[in-house]
């Protein structure tokens, strides 16, 4: 046997690494007993003792192989597992060999790899066809009673093994002895231990154990988090136990050490990258806007960890095993990434339901501060694609969209205050933004809303506002941007990664959400958009003092090219220097129709001491001019030191004054044409009261303004009407003009000159109106709709409107029109008023093109529709616009078509 | 009409705070150019579309706006009346201080324009010291196509491109005629030769 020869202790080492690794030797030959040495002849010497001589090799084998075979038979272990241990003397005996065995150290290792060739041949002849489960794989539902069951039957054997050992240790006392069979069966175990962990698959009890240890942590923090209470407190207290799984007796067979310390850590991983964090302990703080990391790090450090080190030190036998700081670290650094991931997977949602999910974010926040470069790219890839699948369709209105991405501002600037995410998630919204054809008026318009206090917006039109802009709006703050920038080169704390920062980085930083929506779009589009909506917006205004307004231009102005703010300043301007005109013909106006003052009245308001001049004509200056004043003055006063006194005269009796009929009120707004847009021209008769009103202004206008001229324009006029039916009164304020000027064509009480004639019985046809009024079909027919909704006209025959003088009249008709017409016909001019004005020039732009460039088709890089774009900016419309056109010039004959092609002829 | 074309220059002063530009791929083609000379041949072209001349027409040619094709019809009362002709005009990048390179498309017997179509006008040639061109930059492309239309009538028989043409011109009406109608094809008939 080439093992006996190993004789130094110094090898044993190399014989436990060796043996970690490779199964036991496995000893073929049975116990010496089988060929006993029962002496040598060679030595009859000693037995007679007549030659004194002591043959001392002999002896030494003799003695060697007679306490040999005393230890083996003692040890020997049977099948029946009843070998006596109980005789004393047998177990004395056995001491004696065995220690006489151990002193010398060839025969200690011999021994010790006897026992456990002995050991390993039981093993596996009793012991092993019980642990047969391990040859197939484990369900992981069995696996905690196979793995119970396998440290029972080990326990059993490592027993049984060491039955005889500790037989003896139960009887002898002498210390040199018991240390030997102590060392004995510590080097014995060993043997044990690794014929036990050769003897079943490794990867499978690993994953076994893992898998165990995990179940029952799992199970164990389930349990303990039923009490719910630490949902709402600031610690999480869930305890993790492990109770069901003795580590100390996995210890103790062997299947601790490595082999169970990775199965641990695998146990701990899966616990900590999912059950641990997806508890509702750290569930997202919807009320506190809290992040759960913090608590998540408090449990880890008081009861994770400690939990951790008791498994481990129980696993390892080491007691005074210890986490390092850094390990502990690595647990929360572990689990705040899941945390973060798992928070990931449902961003969206937090982005929608913001400013309420702030505790998430900041969640998803730590993860990222704890996280890689891997982790951001994670963070926004993965909200990119939640983008796409649920918000970037044609499902989503402007609002919303608009809305979400103010969210996604807010959201990403507080996970990363650079705005290098923001920057990255942000693109396909603002892509998908730019696509829309609504967004800019949207914007634009809601820049304008009023918001009051609690956030909701005050007037209609709320499908076309977007609340958060408004708010958002509302919130910020001109000065703010004033020292900010990219100007700001003194800013030595602010410094991106250099691998996030984006090409314009040092733009981006001090950008709030006002300037990310400016920025959506070219400037000269947007600043279009908006004189657009803030032309409506001002026409529409009451409020003469236009605070907001001038704040909104303001706005613009500090964020956008100030100069193409022009138009809007110039808008602004119109209005202002409007209402103060207004103030100052409405003046005028008062002195014509106020009857000037009698002399009766002037003598009469001169008190007998005396009145400065100055002071009696501001009471009378409202009505009479200056020189008719100097006049009666004169007639009716003495005037010394410019102070005038009483007259003792009498004055002729005066006629009665006459009543003059109270003008209209009309105001006038003065719009500078080159800077508004291109308004509504229709043209039509105004109420024939308005005529003198119109003139007067025009005139004192021009005698004011200089070069400049006015040009009424009655579609954009509004007013207000009162009328008098026989039972009632109507009132409609602010209507636009066109409905004022149609329903005084019915009325009945009228001087000057008459357009048309109404009578009660005849009626008037919309044709008639059209003609009377000059006015656009669809202007008259909305406003004998209006009238007719409000039951102030009433079609007596089918086409033919009369005036419903009571509302008992019989109307002939059963069905009412009870809602009123939405106002669908606005200031400005819309789209399609301007292709279909300038439909002439984009034709004959087509039929140039088509004379000079050959047959084109429509569509495509050299179609008509890009080519015509590409020469004509104004032409801003698409495919359908030019196919509308080419069908109209067929049918003039200037084109023709073949096939796709089209061609001048 | 022409305060928007001029409110939509497309040489942009300033880009957006935030980058991006929506209209990136738009304004590279023309960037390509300069921006006062496709602003200049715009307004060209909107003049030309709005207040035609009877008889001349033009186009940019592709998307390119400095490549025009131009139709000219033949003088009446004169040798090639009711005859159309196809030009093609390229303006150089410092147009209007430069003239535009016309071009013949249709083959023409002209004392003034030879077999390949180049022209000879003394307006077509850039003007300065030593220079006997007579370009100006008031001119432009409705005047140029109307000076040649005039030239088809009155050659400059002086300083021929084409020989024969000009004395043809002076001695045989008649046989110039023949000549100017053997050489010519009309659109149709050129198809396929672009």
């Amino acid at each position: 046997m080439a093992t006996a020869s190993i004789s130094a202790a110094s090898l044993t080492r190399r014989e436990d690494i060796f043996a970690s690794v490779f199964p036991p030797a496995s000893f073929t030959t049975p116990t010496p007993e089988a060929t006993p040495t029962i002496g040598v002849l060679s030595s009859p010497g000693k037995s007679f003792g007549g030659f004194n001589h002591t043959n001392q090799v002999a002896d030494g084998a003799v003695s060697f192989n007679r306490n040999w075979s005393t230890a083996t038979r003692f040890l020997t272990l049977t099948a029946s597992e009843h070998a006596s241990h109980d005789d004393r003397h047998a177990i004395r005996e056995a001491t004696a060999a065995l220690q006489y065995l151990w002193n010398s150290p060839s025969s200690r290792s011999d021994l010790v790899k006897w026992y456990n060739h002995e050991v390993s041949v039981h093993y596996s002849q009793f012991v092993l066809p019980s642990l047969g489960a391990w040859h197939n794989p484990i369900a992981s539902s069995n696996a905690l009673y196979v793995v119970r069951s396998t440290i029972d039957i080990l326990e059993n054997a490592q027993e049984l093994y060491n039955k005889a050992p500790s037989a003896i240790l139960n009887v002898i006392r002498d210390a040199s002895q018991r240390s030997a069979i102590e060392s004995f069966c510590i080097q014995t175990r060993q043997g044990m231990q690794r014929l036990f962990l050769h003897s079943l698959p490794r990867q499978r009890l690993q994953k076994t154990l893992a898998n165990v240890m995990y179940q029952l942590m799992e199970t164990s923090i389930q349990q303990s988090r039923e009490s719910g209470k630490c949902a709402k407190s600031e610690r999480c207290s869930c305890k993790v136990t492990i109770d069901d799984l003795s580590f100390t007796a996995l210890h103790t067979v062997g299947l601790g050490g490595n082999l169970g310390e990775r199965a641990f850590a695998h146990a701990v991983h899966k616990l900590l990258d999912g059950p641990a964090v997806e508890r509702r302990c750290f569930e997202v703080d919807w009320s506190g806007h809290e992040s759960v990391v913090d608590k998540l790090r408090e449990w880890i450090q008081s009861k994770f960890a400690p939990f951790v080190e008791q498994c481990l030190s129980k696993l390892t036998g080491n007691a005074s095993l210890q986490l390092t700081e850094s390990e502990i670290t690595q647990f929360v650094t572990m689990a705040a990434l899941k945390l973060g991931r798992q928070r990931t997977l449902s961003l969206f949602d937090y982005v929608k339901s913001w400013p309420h999910s702030q505790g998430a974010v900041l969640d998803i926040k730590e993860y990222l501060f704890f996280g890689s470069l891997t982790d951001k790219a994670h963070v926004c890839s993965s909200f990119t694609n939640q983008l796409q699948n649920r918000f970037l369709h044609a499902g989503v209105s402007t609002n919303e969209l608009l809305s979400i991405y103010i969210n996604v501002i807010h959201t990403f600037r507080l996970l990363d205050a650079r705005g290098v995410l923001l920057d990255k998630v942000a693109t396909p919204i603002r892509n998908y933004l730019r696509a829309r054809d609504d967004t800019v008026s949207i914007i634009a318009a809601s820049f304008l809303a009023d918001v009051d206090k609690n956030g909701a917006i005050l007037h209609s039109e709320s499908e076309k506002v977007c609340i958060d802009i408004a708010l958002e709006v509302a919130r910020s703050n001109l000065e703010e941007r004033q020292e900010s920038g990219t100007l700001n080169w003194n800013d030595m704390d602010w410094v991106p990664d250099p691998i996030d920062a984006g090409p314009q980085y040092k733009s981006s930083k001090s950008e709030d959400v006002v300037a990310y929506i400016l920025g959506l779009f070219e400037q000269a589009d947007f600043i279009k958009e908006v004189t657009n909506v803030l032309a409506q917006h001002l026409l529409h205004m009451v409020d003469s003092e236009y605070v907001k307004e001038t704040r909104l231009v303001e706005l613009f102005k500090t964020r956008l090219d100030a100069s193409k703010l022009q138009a809007a300043e110039v808008m602004l301007k119109d209005v202002r220097d409007s209402a103060s005109l207004n103030r100052k013909l409405k003046q005028r106006l008062a002195h014509r129709t106020n009857p000037p003052a009698t002399p009766r009245e002037i003598q009469a308001a001169i008190p007998q001491e005396g009145i400065p001049m100055n002071e009696l004509y501001e009471r009378f200056s409202n009505g009479t001019t200056h020189t008719q004043f100097l006049a009666i003055v004169k007639l009716v006063a003495n005037k010394r030191d410019n102070v005038l006194y009483p007259k003792r005269s009498r004055l002729p009796a005066e006629s009665p004054v006459k009543k003059t009929p109270s003008h209209p009120e009309f105001n006038l707004q003065v719009l500078s044409s080159f800077f508004w847009p291109e308004m509504q021209s229709r043209d039509y008769e105004v109420p024939s009261g308005f005529y003198p009103l119109q003139e007067h202004y025009s005139t004192y206008f021009q005698q004011q303004g200089g070069q400049r001229k006015l040009q009424f324009k009655p579609a954009l006029a509004r007013c207000t009407v009162e009328l008098e039916l026989e039972d009632r009164q109507v009132r409609e304020v602010d209507i636009p003009a066109w409905r004022g000027s149609v329903i005084d064509a019915f009325a009945s009480e009228r001087g000057d000159a008459v357009p048309i004639t109404y009578n009660s019985s005849d009626g008037l046809t919309p044709q008639q109106l059209m003609d009377a009024l000059r006015m656009d079909e669809e202007l008259v027919m909305d406003a004998l709709n209006f009238w007719t909704a409000k039951r102030v006209l009433y079609q007596c025959a089918p086409g033919i409107y009369a005036v419903l003088e009571s509302l008992d009249m019989d109307t002939g008709a059963d069905e009412h029109q009870e809602q009123e017409p939405a106002e669908s016909i606005s200031a400005v001019k819309t789209q399609d008023a301007m292709f279909q004005d300038n439909a002439p020039t984009f034709s004959i732009f087509i039929a140039n093109m088509l004379r000079n460039g050959g047959a084109k088709e429509i569509g495509g890089m050299m179609g008509i529709t890009s080519m015509l774009k590409m020469v004509l900016p104004t032409f801003t419309y698409g495919e359908e616009e030019v196919q509308y056109l080419l069908a109209e010039m067929e049918g003039r004959g200037e084109v023709t078509r073949n096939g796709d092609l089209w061609s001048a002829k | 009409m022409a305060n928007r074309l001029d409110a939509m220059s497309p040489a942009m002063t300033s880009t957006p705070s935030i980058n991006q530009s929506s209209k990136a791929q738009d304004s590279a083609s023309r960037a390509m150019n300069n921006g006062n000379v496709v602003k200049r041949l715009q307004s060209e072209l909107m003049t030309l579309m709005t207040s035609p001349t009877p008889g001349i027409s033009a186009f940019p040619s592709t998307t390119d706006i400095t490549k025009w094709n131009a139709t000219l019809a033949g003088p009446v009362d004169t040798p090639y009346a009711n005859l159309t002709f196809k030009l093609t005009l390229a303006y150089p990048s410092n147009y209007p201080y430069a003239p535009p390179e016309v071009l013949f498309k249709t083959p023409i017997y002209h004392p003034n324009v030879d077999m390949s179509g180049r022209i000879c006008l003394d307006i077509l040639k850039p003007a300065g010291p030593g220079k006997e061109g007579a370009w100006s930059a008031v001119l432009n492309t409705g005047s140029v196509l109307l000076s040649i239309q005039s030239l088809l009538g009155e050659p400059n028989n002086a300083s021929p491109l084409n020989g024969e043409a000009a004395l043809l011109w002076d001695r045989d009406q008649d046989e110039y005629k023949k000549k100017v109608l053997a050489r010519h094809l009309e659109p149709s008939e050129m198809e396929g030769d672009e």
